[in-house]
């Protein structure tokens, strides 16, 4: 059935030219008419030909001019991209600079405050000094220590008072551990000079209450010094009922004020 | 101010009115304990002073002199009431029928910075005057002239002079700070002598009554300062290693006795009242503290634990003797002064129910105790030696109370202080001038 098609479709195409130069000379002048229409024809088909053309230049000219301007805005997203990045640099440059500034400032305040603390501790310790020479006393002895200097020492050092019994100077054994930490550290620190002092509860005489603390704060030197503490280290004083820590008249408040302190030349913060 | 608001101002001043007027209330300076022997008292009526009008009523001359016959054991104050006057003169049977036997009446004058007061001392009974005397003042405390005009009536009358018109000083303690506070000894007229952060103690009046030795411990040392009252200037007088307390001066005034812990333990000793000379006066191994000098710069009282507890002791400041034993009575007797007349000694007594004021005759031994509080301490003589200041508990603080050295009359002084220690009388001083 395919070839018969095929060869209809042969037999076709040799007979169709046959055919149009059929009656040629009769019809010579409907063949100039044709061919002059066919040459308008051919021009129209070359003018759209051409339009197309141009058409095409055109769609092509626009084309490029798009790609053109895309190009353009790349380059310029480009550019302000870079400047964008430049921009952030310099801020992150700023910054570091600025960061810069505010340590080295940040360093100079610290000096500073070093300095001035270092100048506040010697104020402190010629103020000792003058006291201590006013006192007819060591102007060696000028050690000071803080609460925490004394803490890294030993963490008994932190505890500094002990308590007595009605009228009694003696030290309950209880404080041994504690009184030795302390006869250990001054004899680490040889120009630490600590003063121990004596106080009672506020009843009878307030002046011979001077003279009961006095033996309280003598017998905590003289166990200080029993642990080889240098006696130049240690003063003895009393401040009678005059330093009370608890106010009122009963067995409770009286009880705290019995006691003594020791206390260390403290660098003020 | 709305009415309702004015009417309200009004019933609160009025109320106020009534309770000043009222005698013996809160608001009245002087607290008195009559404790005995009313019947010996001299009945006295003191009239108000012409030309005391204007004065605001707590200042008027009759009423100051009053508040201090109030607290002598020798005088009785009659209230004036209504119409003590008749024609000018004095009603004596006014008087006769209120058993007042002396009536005071008088005229004060002001000048621009003195008053001179007029005052006539009337008898009773016989219409007879007995003391007419002017005294003038320089100044604006018209109360010092007042105490002044009482102290030489109770000369009159009782034989011996007030001790009105003298000062009084004492420390005031609170939490965190001290006072040193001078006053009248009627507790007016107060002021701050010094201030501090750190606890004051002892202050001792110079025999002149122009310095003050006190104790301070604004260091971690107790030191013994002079306070000079008239230029301010303060010196520190001992500040040995340990404790410096108890300062004392001696009767003429170029020694301070005071207690020191330098050698150890607490030793008494006296130097020049420059801190100077100094040398021990003790030497024993107890507690020996408080020195007194008797008046006559013989003689020093004491307190020490020699003998176990506290007791008074007495040495002789050429040296020499040994100490001798004053107090026996019982476990605690501390704190001893010599009487301005070194007959005896006023001192504080441990008894069952606390610490009161004793006072030993030191020819006989004989001791006599004045009070029994429960915490009553810190004797100080009056310079006429008739009455002891001391501190008294008083709602659990410490206050100030005077007691006559019959123990017949005692008062209370009102400082309006917290918390008093360590009071102080001072000598008679001469600021009121006498012109006839």
């Amino acid at each position: 059935m395919k070839r018969y098609l095929t060869l209809a479709l042969v037999i076709l195409a040799v007979l169709l030219p046959a055919c149009a130069n059929f009656g040629s000379s009769a019809e010579a002048g409907k063949r100039s008419e044709a061919a002059r229409q066919e040459a308008i024809r051919q021009e129209e088909v070359r003018k759209q030909e051409e339009v197309r053309k141009q058409e095409e230049v055109r769609k092509q000219e626009e084309v490029r001019k798009q790609e053109q301007v895309r190009k353009q805005e790349e380059v310029r997203k480009q550019e302000a991209r870079k400047q964008e990045e430049a921009r952030k640099q310099e801020e992150v440059r700023k910054k570091e600079e600025t960061r810069k500034q505010e340590e080295a400032r940040t360093q100079e305040a610290v000096r500073k405050r070093e300095e001035a603390r270092k100048q506040d501790v010697l104020a402190q310790i010629e103020t000792l000094r003058r006291q201590r020479l006013e006192d007819h006393d060591d102007p060696s002895l000028v050690g000071m220590v803080t609460e925490e200097e004394l803490k890294k020492a030993d963490p008994l050092l932190v505890d500094r008072r002990i308590h007595y019994e009605f009228d009694k100077y003696d030290i309950k054994a209880q404080y041994a551990p504690m009184i030795a930490a302390h006869a250990r550290f001054l004899l680490g620190h040889p120009t630490v000079k600590v003063f121990v002092d004596g106080n009672c509860d506020d009843r009878g005489s307030p002046e011979y209450n001077v003279a009961l603390g006095q033996r309280r704060s003598e017998s905590l030197l003289q166990a200080l010094v029993v642990l080889g503490v240098p006696a130049r280290q240690v003063e003895a004083v009393s401040y009678g009922a005059e330093k009370p820590v608890a106010y009122g008249s009963n067995e409770e408040t009286w009880a705290q004020n019995r006691r003594s302190d020791i206390a260390y030349p403290m660098l003020k913060p | 101010m709305t009415t309702m608001g004015l009417a309200t101002a009004q019933r609160l001043l009025l109320l106020f009115l009534w309770i000043a007027a009222l005698p013996g209330t809160a608001l009245a300076q002087v607290n008195v304990d009559v404790i005995g022997g009313e019947g010996d008292r001299i009945p006295i009526a003191v009239l108000a002073f012409e030309g005391d009008e204007e004065t605001d009523q707590e200042n008027q001359i009759a009423r100051v002199i009053a508040d201090d016959f109030r607290r002598s054991s020798a005088l009785k104050i009659i209230d004036a009431g209504g119409t003590p006057m008749s024609g000018g003169k004095i009603d004596f049977d006014y008087f006769k029928k209120r058993q007042t036997d002396m009536v005071v009446s008088g005229t004060v004058r002001r000048e621009k910075d003195s008053f001179e007061a007029r005052f006539v001392l009337y008898d009773v009974a016989s219409g007879s005057t007995i003391l007419e005397q002017t005294l003038s003042h320089r100044g604006r405390d018209q109360r010092r002239l007042s105490h002044r005009i009482a102290d030489v009536i109770h000369e009159k009358l009782a034989g011996y002079p007030g001790a009105y018109a003298t000062r009084i000083c004492y420390v005031t303690r609170s939490a965190d700070s001290a006072a040193l506070i001078i006053a009248d000894s009627d507790g007016y007229n107060r002021s701050v002598l010094l201030q501090s952060s750190a606890p004051l103690m002892s202050p001792q009046w110079s025999p002149d009554g122009m310095k003050l030795v006190y104790v301070s411990f604004e260091r971690k040392r107790p030191r013994v300062y002079v306070l000079n009252l008239e230029d301010g200037s303060r010196k520190v007088v001992a500040s040995f290693r340990g404790t410096n307390s108890a300062p004392a001066w001696s009767p003429d005034g170029k020694q301070i006795a005071a207690t020191l812990s330098k050698d150890g333990g607490s030793q008494i000793y006296v130097m020049d009242a420059d801190g100077k000379n100094l040398r021990r006066l003790s030497d024993s191994p107890s507690r020996d503290t408080e020195p007194s000098f008797s008046p006559d710069g013989q003689h020093l009282l004491f307190t020490s634990d020699r003998g176990g507890g506290a007791q008074i002791y007495r040495i002789s400041l050429a040296g020499g003797a040994k100490a001798e034993r004053m107090t026996f009575d019982g476990g605690y007797n501390a704190s001893p002064h010599y009487s301005p007349d070194g007959e005896y000694f006023a001192f504080v007594h441990q008894q069952s129910r606390g610490f009161g004021i004793g006072l030993q005759e030191i020819a006989t031994g004989q001791a006599r105790y004045l009070t029994s509080g429960h915490d009553d301490r810190s004797p100080a003589f009056a310079p006429n030696g008739r009455a002891i200041l001391y501190v008294t508990r008083l709602k659990g603080s410490g206050a100030l109370a005077v007691i006559s050295t019959d123990g017949l009359a005692r008062s209370e002084i009102t400082t309006y202080a917290h918390d008093i220690r360590s009071p102080a009388w001072a000598p008679y001083e001469t600021l009121v001038t006498e012109v006839k």
